[in-house]
């Protein structure tokens, strides 16, 4: 088992620490991992524009435990990495995140106010980059008055959970250019600030449009907050059929009154009008982008009768399915 | 006629003399033209990096003359156009004159203030443009490059006698595009707009020093060059459609068949059906990237009878399919196990 306990604000002395600890040095800011814990590399980058990124590719020897230890700054760590191997996790503070195993592809964002230990099995591959962003930057690239309360939700959520999100497939691709640069670049720094930036631009649109739409209360406990984003995630799966509130409390052991009241709470809606709502939105979609007739759309959503398909859509669009098709109508028929 | 001479190398200082000029002010770094001078508007963005940078999305309703003086310290500016040229584009530089060919310029390019520039735009110019300004210091500490950097000094002295420019691609067009729509009132936008703009620079200066500073060895007329920008927009104006024939472009812009091929290659670097096929592909990226669309609705949109052609298409372009982007989290999650 290799174990790795810090509290270092630069990777740059990060880096350095850790060479020690291995009895070698880092060049051209890259630390080569040549055996044991790991083989592969980790290389520290300076963005021109302050920004200080770690680039990791490398596939473990033995266990490893890393540990950041927290501290009373203001700053925070985006991780975005793919591990893939027999058994990893990471804990913030006291919160474990699930035990896997296969890959897992994950971005998030963590407070230097928190502890982070993660743990790999040997013959794991870690490959990602990790970016310290500290509150100035933040100003200054994000409108912060703006910027606050959404990422303060957000760390509420974390501090609860692990609140991770899946990698998506365009920040996959932006990685793997990252990790293999094409050869003979003439501006290779610029290349990779680019697409670390680009990788950051997409969490960031993700972070607010996802906190837009979920109001947090600070006093729901981590496991509440769980169970509820499983009952959001169970509402959407299936728009055919709409499950009981008697079903949903039920399947999570909370009663009835205690998860409307929480539902509503972080996604601003009772479950039965926020699933009536996306719905409808998916109605309206399949309507204006879809050669589907207004019954075959109806139908596929759980209508047996076009007649409350047509209130129902009426209700949240105050217009009828059927006049929505005649204006967005333009597709062609397939041959 | 408005003619205006700026004196700041920060566009936003500019912007600001300029609306007054026009009896107007800047409302969120932007002026909106009054009508009678133009419809649409012009944004000075201060960027987090330190870059300044003017966009442009507009029509103009009257001739705009618009003078720089020689400024010292010296400063770059790169620019980006897309001008449908109703009457007269021109700029002269250095007591050089170059009168675009109407009806379209679409073109990248660089100089700087250690000569003295004036463009004129005449009435009824549809304008999209992008124009970042930068100091040596800029260039130096974001892209590594020197002032006396010998391929930068090849290209600015070159400039000044050749006056030639970059077409515009399907790449840059796109990014272009992102950067002018993107919502002003988001959280994200300086974020947005300053990757835009990097990606430009970094776009326009990989292809100066993979061509060691050297033109594209054009071995046609520069009118000729302006006649592939017009193909080039035509060609990819509309994925919806099928792909105009090589006959029925070469029949519209009154060329032999075997010139326009050529000529198209030597100014865009791909055969034309390989060019539009690149960019309606691009185009199919970027829908599925969104998740907004199945892909038979892009299938549709980008006008493919046959969704197992589109399949093979993007895979052919990609090395996979478009089923793997779409399907790419719920791929990952299903390799969980717990």
């Amino acid at each position: 088992m290799f174990e790795f306990k810090f509290s270092i604000k630069q990777f740059g002395l990060l880096l350095e620490k850790l060479a020690e600890l291995l009895g070698t040095t880092v060049e051209d800011d890259t630390l080569q991992l040549t055996g044991y814990p790991a083989r592969g590399s980790i290389q520290n980058i300076l963005l021109p524009n302050k920004l200080d990124a770690l680039i990791m590719n490398f596939d473990l020897t033995d266990d490893m435990w890393i540990s950041r230890l927290k501290s009373d700054e203001e700053y925070y760590v985006f991780i975005c990495e793919e591990i893939s191997g027999n058994g990893m996790f990471a804990k913030v503070d006291d919160v474990h995140s699930e035990k896997k195993t296969g890959l897992a592809a994950n971005v998030y964002l963590v407070s230097f106010l928190s502890d982070l230990r993660q743990y790999a099995q040997a013959g794991s591959r870690v490959s990602g980059i990790r970016v310290i962003l500290s509150s100035e930057w933040l100003a200054s690239y994000l409108r912060i008055s703006q910027m606050d309360e959404v990422l303060q939700r957000y760390l509420i959520l974390k501090a609860k959970s692990i609140h991770v999100r899946e990698m998506d497939f365009e920040t996959h691709s932006l990685l793997q250019e990252i990790l293999y640069p094409p050869k003979d670049m003439p501006l290779k720094v610029t290349y990779l600030q680019n697409r670390i930036m680009r990788i950051l631009e997409i969490f960031f649109s993700w972070l607010y449009q996802q906190m837009s739409v979920m109001k947090l209360e600070v006093n729901i406990s981590r496991e509440d907050i769980e169970k509820v984003m499983e009952v959001e995630k169970t509402l959407l799966s299936d728009f055919s059929a709409a499950p009981t509130i008697t079903e949903l409390s039920r399947k999570i052991g909370v009663s009835p009154s205690k998860l409307k009241k929480q539902f509503r709470d972080m996604y601003g809606l009772p479950p039965y009008e926020y699933f009536q709502q996306h719905r409808m939105q998916k109605a309206k979609e399949m309507l204006s982008s879809s050669n589907l007739t207004v019954k075959e759309v109806g139908k596929s959503l759980g209508y047996s009768n076009l007649s409350n398909f047509t209130l129902a859509f009426r209700k949240v669009f105050k217009i009828n399915p059927g006049e929505l098709r005649k204006t967005s109508a333009k597709w062609p028929k397939q041959a | 006629m408005i003619a205006y001479e700026s004196d700041h190398t920060d566009f936003h200082s500019n912007l600001k003399d300029f609306a007054a000029e026009l009896g107007t002010t800047l409302n969120q770094d932007t002026m909106t033209f009054p009508p009678r001078f133009g419809d649409g508007y012009l944004r000075a963005i201060r960027l987090p990096n330190g870059l300044s940078v003017m966009v442009a999305d507009c029509n103009t309703e009257t001739d705009l003359e618009l003078r720089r003086k020689v400024m010292e310290p010296f400063f770059y500016i790169l620019g980006f156009d897309e001008i449908y040229i109703k009457r007269n584009y021109s700029h002269e530089m250095g007591g050089e004159k170059l009168v675009h060919f109407p009806p379209l310029f679409s073109g990248a390019y660089l100089n700087s203030t250690m000569i003295d520039h004036m463009a004129f735009v005449s009435k009824g110019c549809t304008v999209t443009a992008v124009k970042i300004i930068f100091d040596s210091n800029w260039m130096s500490k974001y892209l590594g490059i020197e002032k006396d950097d010998k391929i930068l000094k090849r290209y600015l002295a070159l400039k000044t006698k050749k006056l030639l420019m970059e077409p515009l691609d399907g790449e840059y067009k796109l990014l272009i595009k992102e950067l002018i729509d993107a919502d002003f009132q988001s959280p994200v936008y300086y974020t947005v707009v300053e990757n835009r703009v990097m990606m430009l620079i970094e776009k326009f200066f990989t292809q100066l020093y993979q061509r060691a500073g050297k033109l594209p060895a054009y071995r046609i007329e520069r009118s000729e060059i302006y006649k592939m920008m017009e193909v080039e927009a035509e060609l990819i104006k509309d994925f919806s459609k099928p792909a105009p024939t090589i006959e029925l472009l070469a029949s519209k812009f009154g060329m032999g068949i075997s010139k326009l091929k050529r000529q198209f290659r030597l100014v865009y670097g791909f055969p034309i059906y390989e060019y539009f096929q690149k960019y309606r592909m691009e185009m199919a990226k970027k829908m599925l990237l969104t998740g907004e669309y199945s892909i038979k609705e892009i299938g549709y949109k980008l006008c493919y009878q046959n969704l197992s052609n589109f399949a093979r298409a993007f895979k052919k372009t990609y090395q996979y399919l478009p089923s793997e982007v779409l399907n790419f989290r719920r791929k990952k999650e299903s390799l969980v196990i717990d």
